[in-house]
């Protein structure tokens, strides 16, 4: 049996099945602004993922070449860094890159990439986008005709990740933990643990001895939190237990729509986020 | 624009037809698209043949939800076009890497059952996805049918990625292990 008969297959499934799923993309994107953000994230992301990114940094031989199977991707001193989930095209470079080296990305042969010393988890390269970077009113990624831009490419540490810092210590969303993997973020152990007593999300009041610690601050997309109570998801209202010392929480809503009911429904709780050791920190 | 007035278009001949469609459903077909070929203009071109295929089969065809009508088309001519192209143009999309992950289950797509009757196949799929549960379900059709992200489909699914990866994996050892029962030669 080949995959693509099974592909060909999946394309004949009944109309029901995919209304469901349907159903759960569309709500999810009424429901959170954000999410919609990332969804024409994606389609950047389409627009610049082309055939693998065969990267040889000029600057050291050390250096690997990183064959991609997904996103736009370069190695940069021994660090493998993704295009930015997040919009993140902008036709000046930010202030602190400079030029490090020339890279081959999905075709477009010596686009010039630069690095900052001082952020090291950023890479940003200069090469052909269909996109300004911004959405319109519905959500949809605005085009533009093909010109060069700076594009911000992240870490693979940092990149997707939803991080609190607080009072000096980290914590990464169970939403974005990867457990497994060649550089997993937690132990599945720890993930698994973790996810027993807490689960990824709670829903509801905060459990006993949870009380609030504050607004966390935003520190922006793709960073690295630092400071008393930072987020680099968004400014939102987090909650502590002196006595539990491995997690927080941070307060959320949510738009469910279940298959097979009618019963569309707002929730709010809480996202469980779990102490770990950031590796960019 | 309800689905069954722009349906009502189409069998009229009347060209508002395509340009509702487009309204509708254009931003939904075209990330279809853009999952398969992760290329602009291909995926552009996909949707415009989607239109013109839905244009030369309305009539015959009423479909009583469009959405996935159009969907389909627009998953399959963009399949084909990967297929078509893929040898002299890498696409590294979200297809491809869902290929990947289909072929720890399945051969690549290139072995010979031509005689396989494709009906009896896509009986026994439908059947096994009604055999899942609403996640496993919902999982696996976001991932490979959508071709969505990983991350995305955790999140529309309401779990964390690590759990959509582990689900897809054993919804996909289940699928191989059914359909051998079922006498699919794997």
């Amino acid at each position: 049996m080949s995959k693509d008969r099974v592909i060909d297959s999946l394309g004949r499934i009944d109309d029901d099945m995919i209304q469901g799923v349907e159903g759960l993309r569309r709500k999810k994107r009424l429901a959170k602004k954000k999410r919609v953000a990332l969804a024409a994230c994606l389609c950047l992301l389409v627009v610049f993922a082309i055939p693998a990114v065969f990267f040889q940094p000029a600057e050291s031989p050390n250096d690997t070449i990183a064959p991609s199977d997904g996103p736009s991707s370069l190695v940069v001193n021994g660090n493998k860094y993704l295009i930015s989930s997040y919009l993140a095209v902008s036709d000046e470079l930010p202030d602190g890159f400079v030029h490090a080296g020339e890279a081959d990305i999905g075709g477009f042969k010596g686009c010039l990439y630069f690095i900052n010393p001082d952020m090291p988890e950023w890479v940003y390269v200069y090469q052909e986008v269909m996109t300004d970077g911004t959405v319109d009113a519905t959500g949809t990624l605005n085009r533009t005709d093909p010109h060069n831009a700076y594009v911000r490419y992240v870490d693979i540490r940092l990149r997707g990740k939803d991080i609190v810092c607080y009072n000096g210590e980290y914590y990464i969303s169970m939403w974005s933990a990867e457990p497994s993997g060649d550089s997993p973020d937690v132990s599945n152990e720890y993930f698994d643990t973790m996810e027993g007593i807490y689960g990824i999300r709670i829903e509801g009041d905060a459990p006993d001895g949870f009380v609030s610690a504050g607004i966390a601050e935003f520190s922006g997309h793709d960073t690295i939190p630092r400071g008393a109570l930072t987020s680099n998801e968004g400014a939102y209202e987090v909650y502590v237990n002196p006595n539990e010392p491995d997690v927080i929480l941070v307060s959320t809503q949510w738009h469910t729509a279940p298959v097979g009911e009618n019963g569309e429904k707002d929730h709010s709780g809480f996202n469980v986020y779990i102490r770990y050791n950031c590796p960019l920190a | 624009m309800q689905d069954e007035q722009i349906v009502a278009l189409y069998w009229d001949r009347k060209e508002e037809a395509i340009c509702q469609t487009q309204q509708k459903y254009g931003a939904y077909l075209s990330k279809i698209a853009y999952n398969i070929l992760s290329d602009f203009e291909d995926s552009e071109e996909c949707v415009n043949d989607t239109y013109l295929k839905a244009w030369n089969s309305m009539p015959t065809h009423r479909p009583s939800v469009l959405s996935t009508y159009l969907g389909k088309i627009a998953r399959q001519l963009s399949i084909d076009v990967f297929r078509k192209r893929n040898s002299v143009k890498r696409y590294a999309s979200e297809y491809a890497i869902s290929l990947e992950e289909l072929g720890d289950t399945f051969s690549d797509g290139t072995t010979p059952e031509q005689s396989l009757d494709a009906k009896l196949l896509d009986e026994a799929i439908n059947s096994f996805l009604c055999t899942l549960s609403d996640d496993a379900r919902n999982t696996f059709i976001g991932r490979y049918y959508f071709f969505d992200p990983l991350k995305d489909v955790a999140a529309y699914c309401g779990m964390s990625e690590a759990k959509a990866k582990s689900m897809l994996y054993r919804t996909r050892q289940n699928l191989k292990a059914y359909l051998v029962k079922e006498g699919f030669d794997l």
